[in-house]
């Protein structure tokens, strides 16, 4: 299966919701009929959420990097930081 | 003072200040709400400490992805009251999980989906070996896909903040880096074809 730049800008454009209901509509159309444009959507979707996930779990040990360097004394804000930053692997969608 | 600070807060555009400086804004944001927004959530909710902050972390973090990925591009109310409907909302969320599950498989993520196109437990699976192959890209590639793919810039935007030298560069760039991750994952998935 060869990359190919047309397919992953069109799927980029639908995950955006960039294309019209026309376009939508004939992209899922073919999709469903397309192995390959399937497995190159499954592979651009799984890339969005794995860098989005990986960032949000940056900001989030951020956050806890802000909350020791206000407690640096208190150890059991060390543990917990570790405890929790093992611990968050996915985002939900939407709050 | 407080009174000048708050008024200050409210009239600030948030929204443009964490897609400038998110750090700054984000600090700013966790050090003013944070006090009293984690006694709120343990009197209200009867929660121990270290789940309130818990809480409260990961609604600013939620409240910074809403804004990176343009869900929310204008407040209508001020910023606190924005972040205490997420705060709220993961509340009721936590307490609906703590009633469901024991402590130990607790929190946040188990069955939850990443977007209404997402095809279940496959996709689950993919960002999964995606978060990992996109680590052993090198700091360069992540950066530039997660500046496209994720924060969504412009071609012309991403050259000035990683210092290409033109749009096309960027395009050759972006272009080898997913070469080389497809390569990996479709080399990953062919393996794990044969393995079973």
């Amino acid at each position: 299966m060869a990359y190919q730049s047309e397919d992953i800008d069109r799927i980029d454009e639908f995950l955006q919701d960039l294309l019209s209901d026309l376009a939508r509509k004939h992209f899922i159309f073919k999709m469903n009929r397309d192995e390959h444009l399937k497995s190159q959507y499954q592979f651009l979707f799984g890339l969005k959420s794995a860098l989005r996930k990986t960032h949000l779990n940056e900001k989030l040990a951020y956050l806890q990097s802000l909350e020791l360097s206000g407690n640096k004394k208190n150890s059991i804000f060390f543990q917990r930081f570790t405890r929790t930053k093992n611990r968050l692997a996915w985002w939900p969608d939407s709050s | 003072m407080n009174s000048d600070k708050a008024k200050h807060n409210s009239k600030l555009d948030w929204v443009s200040y964490i897609r400038q400086a998110e750090d700054e804004a984000l600090s700013k944001i966790y050090f003013t709400h944070r006090k009293a927004c984690v006694r709120w959530l343990q009197s209200k909710f009867d929660l121990r400490l270290d789940e309130a902050r818990d809480i409260f972390q990961m609604s600013v973090v939620c409240l910074y992805d809403n804004i990176i990925t343009c869900r929310l591009d204008a407040l209508s109310g001020d910023i606190k009251s924005y972040l205490y409907s997420i705060v709220r909302n993961k509340a009721y969320e936590h307490q609906r999980r703590k009633t469901r599950m024991t402590h130990n498989e607790s929190l946040y993520f188990s069955s939850i989906k990443d977007s209404a196109y997402e095809d279940g437990q496959h996709t689950e699976i993919d960002a999964l070996l995606l978060q990992h192959l996109v680590e052993s890209l090198g700091e360069s590639c992540r950066k530039l896909l997660e500046l496209f793919y994720y924060k969504q810039l412009s071609l012309d935007l991403i050259s000035e903040q990683m210092n290409y030298l033109n749009r096309n560069t960027v395009k050759t760039k972006k272009y080898k880096c997913i070469k080389r991750l497809q390569n990996a994952y479709l080399n990953h998935r062919w393996k794990d074809g044969i393995s079973k």
